[in-house]
């Protein structure tokens, strides 16, 4: 029995309209899914090790500094000076206000609280051994090479930290 | 003269399945391999069904299936969380099918080289299980490029530019695949 064109073209209509949306596969296939799905890192925990090898480096290197029996040496000898202590960590600046934010996210879980203040409290220190060290010798050789790493330290810190709340945040999907 | 076929769905919706709760989500995105399995059984049926229409056969789907979970699971650190999750992983579906598309398509040109109705040959495998409707049926004995289009804009909803940037194709080029698709389809019904 043939059709007319306006009775295929409603049979289709009506075919479409009726097909299901969904089909549940043949067989499950979690279990496959599941052997390729690789543990989830977070910020902290991906970052942890670059955030841990860069404060070992910068502790070994306040070391060494503070170990060095310094003598006077005329004035422009060394050459330059090293740098003087970087803004971004003081209480009112932006990136304090940035870590205040993820310490008092209710979405971070405690272990990455944890890590977050431990790896805070490893800068702070160091941050107040070279303040003291700047004070004390502040024409000590290899001190500003010690500031940057501190100063890649801290960037590194804040990016993590930054990122960790983005991710904790939902935004607009591009 | 064609009837205008009515939209199924709007771009992307996810019809059938229920949308997974935020803290589902959440937790998923923080590493619970639990709660993204949780996603996968409210989604499945859904990508699985995508996957089969634009695929035509069982095991590709199921292929195109496991790879969309494990993208999904990859990149759930950037779901920012506007659209629904089952938008966002059906959109990955899409775009898995669919490079697969370009890869068959890459592939055939590579082969045959001029011949542009090898694009156009219908790919051997098993027909879906289960499926009764003649259409179902019709869908898959379509031309692969025909195919998609009539699934992606009769099915799913995607509009022709849509479609068009998809697929690398002109928007004139989808239309005409659709057109082909519906004749086919009307004329597979008639019989």
């Amino acid at each position: 029995m043939t059709r007319t064109p306006d009775e295929t073209g409603s049979r289709l209509v009506e075919a479409v309209q009726a097909a299901p949306r969904s089909q549940v596969p043949g067989r499950d296939l979690w279990p496959e899914i599941a052997g390729q799905l690789t543990p989830r890192k977070t910020g902290w925990t991906r970052s942890q090790p670059l955030i841990a090898a860069a404060v070992a480096c910068l502790a070994i290197g306040v070391w060494l500094v503070t170990s060095w029996q310094l003598s006077p040496e005329p004035p422009g000898i060394l050459g330059r000076r090293p740098a003087t202590r970087v803004q971004s960590m003081r209480p009112e600046s932006p990136s304090m206000a940035l870590i205040e934010r993820a310490l008092h996210d209710p979405a971070l879980p405690p272990s990455e609280r944890a890590v977050l203040v431990s790896n805070y409290r490893i800068l702070d220190h160091a941050q107040g051994a070279i303040d003291h060290l700047l004070a004390r010798h502040p024409d000590a050789p290899g001190l500003g090479g010690i500031v940057v790493q501190l100063e890649l330290a801290r960037a590194r810190f804040l990016s993590v930290v930054e990122e960790t709340q983005l991710q904790s945040n939902p935004r607009i999907l591009p | 003269m064609e009837e205008t076929l009515p939209r199924m769905a709007s771009t992307c919706a996810s019809a059938d399945a229920p949308d997974a709760p935020d803290d589902l989500v959440q937790r998923a995105i923080r590493g619970d391999v639990t709660a993204f399995e949780t996603l996968y059984r409210l989604h499945v049926g859904h990508v699985y069904g995508l996957s089969l229409r634009l695929s035509g056969d069982t095991h590709s789907a199921e292929e195109c299936t496991q790879e969309t979970f494990v993208r999904a699971w990859q990149c759930l650190g950037r779901f920012r969380g506007e659209a629904a999750f089952g938008s966002w992983l059906y959109r990955i579906a899409v775009n898995v099918m669919l490079n697969r598309y370009r890869r068959e398509v890459r592939r055939t040109l590579l082969l045959v080289s001029t011949d542009t109705e090898e694009m156009e040959r219908v790919p051997g495998g098993n027909a879906p299980l289960g499926l009764a409707l003649d259409l179902e049926q019709a869908i898959l004995e379509l031309p692969l490029a025909a195919r998609m289009v009539f699934v992606l804009h009769e099915i799913e909803g995607y509009g022709h530019p849509e479609i068009a940037s998809l697929m690398h194709c002109a928007t004139g080029t989808s239309k005409a695949h659709l057109h082909r698709a519906r004749r086919r389809l009307q004329a597979r019904l008639r019989s």
